[in-house]
């Protein structure tokens, strides 16, 4: 009797097993994680396709990405490590209408809600700085490609951000490269005149302390003259008047065409002439005055190249041209370096993004298109041939690298007369 | 120390740059002193006008300055097209002159997004400049000035002065000025004032348009050029007081002299600075601008 009572129990106990289990089972079936195979890699890219910024990445970086992207996407795509095989790249978009609180608000969705892979930067100083907590609280490297400001290079210098890689040399280190040409073309007055933003009062603040440390004569400004300027003659003859023989002016395209113009117009043409960023674009310049006039101007943007240095870069500014019309800016090659380099990151450390940004922090090189490209923590710049070049229009469509001497790939020319 | 020459140079280059903030407000002068109608997408209109010069050039090789033969009438059809189809009924079921104004203002400023997006599909983001010939230089009082920019300064001070004598002594002006200060009484002595309103928009255009030829000359386009001329425009307008052609070529004058004497003989960095101060004391003094009616 006792026996059989047990066994009762013993029934009842299992059968509570089996059902147990088979809930369970049930349950862990359907809420299993599900088996991602992963099939390519996202890429988010939130910038300024419309309003009052979108001329900003359409010179500059967007065709560049997107011919990244093609490039890798014609060999298979990019290889991650972890897959152990090539995975095809989409570049997701977003338009930020040129507002920061959109863009602000589409990079925390492909990060958050889209979950991409990895981000390209926006175009710009201020859209950068906008985005950049965004980056170090989802985790993304910010290959910052058109941002220069002397404020982030404190960021970096201090440690304060571990997430941000700025490419072009920022103007504490560019003053020092601008200042070591004028010295060697013994400069002996020097007129200084900018755009009154962010860009415009750093680099020539910047400018003007570093050659006053070499005690190199400064005649006039920095002269800094607001967005809407409409003529610049009464600056331009104040740099007549002081005898100016070395230029430099930090300009975009609209006031970089005024002051050339009116150079021209009023017959001003300095010996030296050093401008950017803006007038180093053939698509703007050439249609605008042509070659021959733009001949002695110098560019600065902390980084160019001469497209005709090697086949490799030749070959790319040509596709560049059959899409645009004309070669590219010396400048513009920066947005398809450094993005090649994060991908070659990515070949080697697979779309772990730390240890893609540890190896960014701990200055690795990595191969481009330009020779090897290392970030460089202690200057805050991208250490690459093309960081700390000067270019200059030569009579052709594609400038020449004429600093430092010992990447030239021509000799500097004074400022050829105007017409 | 400010030598004899040197007077002369700021006066002479006050008025040449003066004359050309008051061919930038003109239109929007037009438009809001006579139809009441606060277009912030003049600047848009301003852009339109530099584009089509910028292809007659391009593609026709016609002279920038003959080029305001094209875009006068181009811009005429384009502000009436807009004006049929969506400032006309802001006219018609608005009951005062402010209810127009600030009707048109939301109305304007959704236009002016859609000019610029359709502007960059069209013809891209990208900057966009040509080689306007060069007039040379001529000689006043021992300083020499650009010709392009007097011929900017004529054309912009023969618009200013015509629009004031054709607002003043034709009939067709004081129809204009009549739909403003009494649209009833307009009406009742038979003035169509739909037809002046949208005659007004469609000329205040015209007269942006000429401003964007006149400016392709000497700096680079791209579609979103028109916003930082609209907000001079807007300064302007209320300076001179609006609705004020006199005022519209005296305030663009001072603020001309202004600019030029500040970044001449003071510090440009500070042009701004003495620009709005100067401003904001006009308008303490006179809030209704230097000319109002």
């Amino acid at each position: 009797m006792q026996t059989k009572a047990i066994s009762k129990i013993w029934a009842v106990i299992i059968a509570v097993i089996i059902v147990v289990a088979a809930i369970g089972g049930v349950v862990y079936y359907f809420s299993r994680p599900p088996v991602v195979v992963k099939e390519k890699i996202v890429i988010g890219y939130v910038d300024a396709f419309t309003g009052i910024f979108a001329p900003g990445p359409e010179v500059w970086g967007s065709y560049w990405m997107r011919m990244l992207v093609d490039d890798y996407n014609a060999k298979g795509g990019l290889y991650v490590p972890e897959l152990g095989k090539k995975l095809p790249i989409e570049l997701r978009e977003y338009d930020s209408k040129s507002d920061t609180e959109t863009l602000v608000r589409l990079t925390e969705k492909a990060m958050a809600e889209d979950k991409v892979d990895l981000m390209f930067a926006p175009w710009g100083t201020s859209q950068n700085f906008a985005v950049l907590p965004l980056y170090e609280k989802y985790g993304y490297p910010l290959v910052a490609h058109a941002m220069g400001s002397g404020q982030v290079y404190d960021l970096v210098v201090t440690g304060a951000s571990k997430w941000v890689f700025p490419v072009l040399c920022q103007p504490p280190f560019g003053a020092k490269y601008t200042a070591d040409f004028l010295q060697w073309a013994n400069a002996s007055r020097i007129g200084i005149i900018g755009i009154s933003d962010l860009h415009g009062i750093e680099w020539t603040g910047q400018l003007k302390a570093e050659l006053a440390r070499r005690n190199m004569t400064v005649v006039l400004g920095p002269e800094l003259y607001p967005l809407t300027v409409a003529d610049l003659s009464p600056i331009i003859r104040k740099l007549q008047e002081a005898n100016v023989d070395a230029l430099w002016a930090s300009t975009y395209p609209a006031d970089g065409t005024l002051l050339i113009r009116q150079c021209m117009e009023l017959g001003f043409t300095p010996r030296i002439m050093i401008m950017g960023p803006g007038s180093q674009y053939p698509a703007i310049m050439i249609p605008t005055f042509g070659v021959k006039a733009m001949t002695g101007i110098i560019e600065y943007h902390g980084f160019e190249v001469d497209y005709k240095a090697s086949p490799k870069l030749l070959e790319l500014a040509e596709r560049y041209k059959e899409k645009v019309g004309y070669y590219p800016g010396p400048n513009t090659i920066a947005a398809y370096v450094c993005n090649e380099m994060l991908f070659k990151a990515v070949e080697k450390y697979g779309l772990d993004r730390v240890k893609i940004r540890d190896a960014f922090l701990a200055g690795e090189s990595f191969d481009t298109v330009v020779g090897p490209a290392k970030f460089d923590m202690q200057n805050v710049y991208l250490d690459a041939a093309g960081a700390g070049y000067l270019c200059q229009w030569q009579g052709e469509e594609i400038l020449k690298v004429i600093w430092p001497l010992e990447k030239a790939t021509a000799t500097w020319i004074p400022k050829t007369p105007w017409k | 120390m400010i030598t004899l020459t040197l007077f002369f140079e700021i006066l002479v280059g006050g008025i040449i740059l003066g004359a050309l903030y008051s061919l930038i407000a003109v239109g929007l002068n037009l438009q809001y002193g006579v139809t009441r109608m606060l277009n912030v997408a003049h600047g848009d209109f301003l852009m339109l006008g530099a584009y089509i010069t910028y292809f007659s050039f391009t593609l026709f090789g016609i002279n920038p300055f003959a080029s305001m033969i094209v875009v006068a009438p181009l811009m005429f059809l384009i502000a009436l097209i807009v004006y049929a189809s969506i400032l006309q009924r802001v006219v018609k079921i608005s009951k005062s002159a402010e209810e127009v104004e600030w009707r048109s203002l939301l109305l304007c400023f959704g236009l002016s997004f859609v000019i610029q997006n359709v502007a960059m599909i069209l013809w891209t983001a990208n900057y966009r400049g040509y080689e306007a010939p060069s007039l040379g230089l001529v000689n006043i009082f021992g300083v020499t000035f650009e010709v392009n920019r007097i011929v900017i300064a004529l054309i912009s001070i023969i618009i200013n002065v015509s629009l004031y004598l054709f607002l003043r002594f034709t009939k067709l002006g004081m129809a204009m000025r009549a739909t403003v200060e009494q649209p009833e009484g307009a009406q009742l002595v038979g003035i169509n004032i739909f037809m002046i309103s949208a005659f007004s928009f469609s000329l205040g255009a015209i007269l942006s348009g000429w401003a964007g030829t006149l400016i392709s000359t000497f700096t680079t386009l791209n579609p979103f050029m028109g916003s930082s001329y609209t907000l001079i425009a807007l300064v302007l307008v209320i300076l001179a007081g609006i609705g004020s052609f006199k005022g519209n070529i005296v305030g663009g004058f001072l603020i001309g002299f202004l600019a030029y004497l500040t970044m001449r003989v003071i510090h440009s960095v500070l042009t701004l600075v003495v620009i709005y101060s100067c401003l904001i004391v006009i308008l303490l003094v006179r809030p209704q601008g230097l000319f109002a009616r």
